[in-house]
């Protein structure tokens, strides 16, 4: 799994949790709540998904490494490969 | 102290206006604030960051008698805003907003948190409840009769929020680890905090009676004993 499949699964999480927000020109290395009105509801929704869909566990103390997309793909490339993905 | 009220403002914000009304709020935000509210996506994000940011930035002006343009703020360690004026009455104010609606909450005393969700939003409240919730609210939770859920959820949500608001924690502070009333609307309470066991002596929530879809909660550091007195008032 590349860098950017990994993007793309937390993109399509977005799109999921937050459907009305336009995601076609997000910043990879802008944080997230800087460029789209996610707030703390949905970033635990993210969390949830990616446990619900992919197996995998964000603990508490890692949440911010899921503040941009670039983050999202350092923090969550390494895990998905783990899991054989 | 002991015995006089607390006085707390909370203001509410109609975030919905008119080209001239949004353009001349955009002209009361500084630089870091306009080019926040430029990086949102959609113009409907960010016309609510615009006239919510404009709004505090009138509020606290009025209260200090200060041209709202002159207003500095900085941040805490998790974000949480505060003015940057050395020079300035000691104020404390927080800020959220949800659907189109802000509420803004201030007062000269004590560190508050405010938030405001609308309760028409979709969300997979036991998944959240089981996942961050404290085991005593997921007891709670499990008694709450099915057709109270949403309403209860909403309630837990909005006085977890305003509590970690008001600490300046942000999701920094485990929400799995602290509990908070909410099986009733009229009142509120932290019960407990795993993280700063003397926290429930030291904070006190408020339900805040929010207009119809919304529910909203305020928290503030003074004890639960302490008399506050809830000044509500409707911005323009």
């Amino acid at each position: 799994m590349t860098k950017e499949d990994t993007q793309q699964v937390v993109l399509d999480i977005i799109a999921d949790v937050a459907p009305d927000e336009d995601l076609t020109n997000v910043k990879p290395d802008v944080r997230l709540r800087d460029q789209l009105e996610l707030d703390s509801m949905d970033f635990l929704d993210i969390v949830m998904e990616l446990r619900k869909r992919h197996n995998i566990e964000v603990p508490e103390a890692d949440y911010p490494q899921l503040a941009s997309l670039d983050s999202c793909a350092e923090y969550l490339t390494p895990k998905f490969e783990a899991l054989g993905k | 102290m002991v015995n006089s009220p607390l006085e707390v403002d909370l203001w509410w914000v109609p975030l919905s206006a008119d080209r001239a009304a949004q353009t001349a709020a955009w002209h009361q935000l500084d630089a870091g604030e306009q080019a926040r509210a430029a990086r949102f996506h959609f113009a409907a994000d960010r016309n609510h960051y615009v006239l919510a940011h404009a709004a505090l930035r009138a509020v606290l002006g009025n209260c200090l008698t200060r041209d709202p343009r002159d207003l500095r703020f900085a941040a805490g360690p998790a974000g949480k805003p505060h003015l940057a004026e050395p020079a300035a009455p000691r104020l404390h104010f927080n800020l959220s907003h949800a659907g189109d609606c802000a509420l803004i909450g201030l007062n000269t005393h004590a560190p508050i948190g405010v938030d405001l969700e609308a309760t028409t939003r979709q969300v997979e409240a036991a998944d959240i409840v089981e996942r961050f919730f404290a085991p005593a609210e997921r007891e709670v939770w499990r008694r709450i009769p099915q057709p109270d859920t949403q309403a209860a959820f909403f309630r837990a949500w909005t006085r977890k929020e305003a509590y970690v608001k008001a600490r300046g924690d942000g999701l920094g502070h485990d929400a799995s680890r602290f509990v908070v009333t909410f099986a009733e609307a009229g009142s509120a309470r932290l019960v407990a905090d795993e993280i700063d066991p003397q926290a429930p002596a030291r904070f006190q929530l408020i339900p805040v009676p929010a207009p119809s879809g919304y529910e909203a909660a305020c928290a503030l550091q003074v004890p639960p004993h302490h008399p506050v007195k809830l000044k509500i008032h409707s911005w323009p």
